[in-house]
């Protein structure tokens, strides 16, 4: 499918189901190894979420990159839902204090403090905070505008599997999964042998 | 260090300066000796290297009638021991540099087959200089082999402190029964038989340093240029090959005799005589195996799914040839000297003897990284190449309760619960210079 700039998903560019997010952000001087471990704190929330709560958010992955001689720093993700839920189930999923974290050692520390104040504080986007979803929810317009503020559109996006999501991925690896235990049963073959199974048969051989 | 550096980079290597054993096909059956040396006085180690030129044949001048070879390699810290200067050994490859004790993790070189294990004193610093002697029959061996050890009189300076026995047998099986050593690449100005009508001979430069090679450029060659233009890298291992496990492993899935004989070639890739599957997929053709117009002549192009020749077989991933898979096949191509040690385990026993038996295992190309370590971690030890990340090489492969899948109508088998069925003993990373080099290494004042 050819890129093109979805309207609805920021300023980003989408391949199928899957849109993708590049911004871009100055490194604070001094700050590019508090960074890199804000950043692998950052990586930590997600890959030890519930795989069930980020396939909810729509992400498909996440990229830190710091460049320029440790000056710059880009935050790379694809994601298969629009960009304005997207942001929002992320700080859902991640709570703020993440975001907060590696974004505290960019050089727009200033405007991330700024609206975590507006927002009722650090601590009101925390989830452990009772109102933490109202709050979330109140508080991700803020977030977007910052990140679309440092947002570029990719000139070209490619995705090989642009054209399923992430739950389709899966499913499809439950089914593999279960369809090779089938095969390894000795009677596989005469049970694959009714007609209204040929598909399946048709796949058994390799 | 003297700047020899040559302007002539011409893409015809000059084989009257190249070791015999570096290009030239070995005979069958032959009789073998593997020999490591240690300098502890570099000035006797050159007096040797001096002594023993007068017997080391060239390609251009091996005499095809006597079929006698000797050979001779440095590892890199023979080289230093040998005195080659430092700014001349911070040339050479840095996997050359590090030693294949060093590179056991890329190799896959783990459990039972880790430097921690190996044969002593292989793997140790003190492996400087192998020399490797061949020839038809052990009386010819045994000729050869006194020269040599009379090059070595008077030269307490260098000692002998490992020998290995090796031989080809007459029906050229390796330890598990099959018939080896069958598909070697042809190369650009070499005079080896191409028995591949399908591939193109391979550039020089893949197998001699110092020459243009299938990227098109040259590379880095060990500096000064007399000592490494003509040379080669040469890794060689003790593989020890545990036969009645592997033929435990089938009989204990196969349905019958005939059944077991077909997972073993499902799992080589080729029958015992030689036979590859994808010209004779069902039964083994003795007169085909035998055929060395034949027995290499083919692709897998036609068998995409891997229905004759399983894409995860022996023979099919250490050259995948033409068939679909991530990479490009020309640029991973080896020289492949196996050679077998210990005595065979006879054909119908399932239990093993207690014997150490395997092969010695020699590589020889021009980019230890991109050929031998690729194939060792990509296509032996790796299986995303053709899609299947979690299988190994299931004949070599650093398997620990691996799977195999063989391809097949109406349903594929698969075979769980492998075991590695072979284990490294031990080995290390040679230089073999050319003669030239070897003069210039003879005549060093360092």
């Amino acid at each position: 499918m050819t890129s093109t700039i979805e309207k609805n998903s920021g300023k980003g560019t989408s391949d199928g189901v899957v849109s993708e997010l590049a911004a871009f952000f100055g490194v604070k001087p001094g700050h590019e190894e508090q960074l890199r471990a804000a950043l692998d704190r950052f990586v930590e929330v997600l890959r030890t979420s519930d795989p069930a709560e980020t396939i909810r958010t729509g992400l498909r992955d996440s990229r830190h990159v710091i460049f320029d001689e440790g000056r710059q720093l880009l935050w790379a993700t694809t994601f298969e839902t629009e960009w304005d839920p997207y942001l929002e189930d992320a700080l859902l999923v991640v709570g703020a204090p993440h975001f907060f974290d590696w974004m505290q050692h960019t050089t727009e520390a200033d405007v991330i403090v700024q609206w975590l104040e507006e927002s009722g504080g650090i601590d009101a986007l925390d989830k452990d905070h009772p109102d933490f979803e109202t709050n979330a929810r109140r508080a991700s317009a803020g977030l977007k505008k910052i990140i679309q503020s440092r947002q570029t559109p990719a000139a070209v996006y490619f995705n090989p599997l642009g054209a399923v999501t992430m739950t389709q991925i899966i499913k499809g690896q439950l089914l593999d999964q279960a369809f090779q235990q089938v095969l390894d049963n000795p009677a596989a073959e005469e049970a694959l042998s009714h007609p209204a199974l040929k598909p399946l048969l048709d796949l058994a051989s390799s | 260090m003297p700047d020899t550096m040559s302007t002539d980079h011409g893409s015809v290597p000059n084989l009257a300066d190249v070791q015999a054993a570096v290009l030239q096909p070995r005979p069958t059956p032959y009789a073998g000796t593997y020999l490591a040396l240690r300098i502890d006085d570099r000035r006797q180690a050159r007096a040797l290297v001096q002594r023993m030129l007068p017997m080391l044949d060239s390609v251009a001048s091996f005499d095809a009638e006597r079929q006698v070879s000797l050979a001779i390699g440095f590892s890199f810290e023979g080289l230093r021991a040998i005195g080659v200067p430092e700014d001349s050994l911070a040339t050479f490859s840095p996997e050359f540099q590090q030693g294949m004790a060093a590179r056991a993790a890329e190799l896959g070189d783990v459990g039972d087959s880790s430097p921690a294990n190996w044969e002593g004193p292989l793997g140790s610093k003190d492996v400087h200089l192998m020399l490797v002697g061949l020839a038809p029959d052990a009386p010819r061996l045994e000729a050869i082999l006194l020269l040599a050890r009379d090059a070595l009189r008077d030269l307490p300076g260098v000692a002998t402190i490992w020998q290995q026995e090796v031989f080809a047998a007459p029906n050229e099986r390796e330890p598990f029964g099959f018939k080896d050593g069958i598909g070697q690449p042809a190369i650009e100005g070499a005079a080896i038989p191409c028995t591949n009508s399908r591939e193109e001979r391979l550039k020089a430069g893949e197998f001699l340093l110092g020459f243009e090679d299938e990227t098109g450029s040259i590379a880095a060659v060990p500096q000064p240029d007399i000592l490494g233009r003509g040379g080669t890298y040469a890794a060689f291992r003790k593989l020890h090959t545990r036969v009645a496990d592997f033929r435990q492993y089938l009989r204990d899935r196969a349905a019958d005799r005939a059944d077991e004989e077909l997972l073993a070639a499902k799992v080589v890739g080729r029958w015992p005589s030689g036979a590859p599957l994808p010209l004779s997929p069902d039964r083994d053709d003795p007169e085909l195996g035998a055929d060395p117009h034949r027995n290499n002549d083919f692709q897998y192009g036609d068998d995409p799914r891997g229905l004759k020749c399983p894409l995860g077989s022996h023979a099919r991933r250490m050259n995948p040839r033409d068939a679909i898979i991530t990479g490009e096949v020309r640029l991973h191509r080896m020289i492949r000297r196996g050679t077998n040690y210990g005595p065979p385990l006879p054909q119908g026993v399932y239990e093993d003897d207690g014997a150490d038996r395997g092969i010695v295992f020699a590589f020889i190309g021009a980019h230890l990284a991109r050929q031998f370590e690729f194939v060792q971690a990509q296509w032996v030890n790796d299986g995303k190449f053709i899609g299947v990340p979690v299988e190994k090489d299931p004949l070599v492969g650093a398997n620990d309760d691996g799977q195999f899948t063989v391809p097949r109508t109406p349903i594929r088998r698969r075979f769980q619960g492998l075991p590695p069925f072979v284990v490294n003993r031990g080995g290390e990373y040679c230089f073999l210079p050319s003669l030239s080099a070897l003069r210039w290494i003879a005549d060093l004042d360092t």
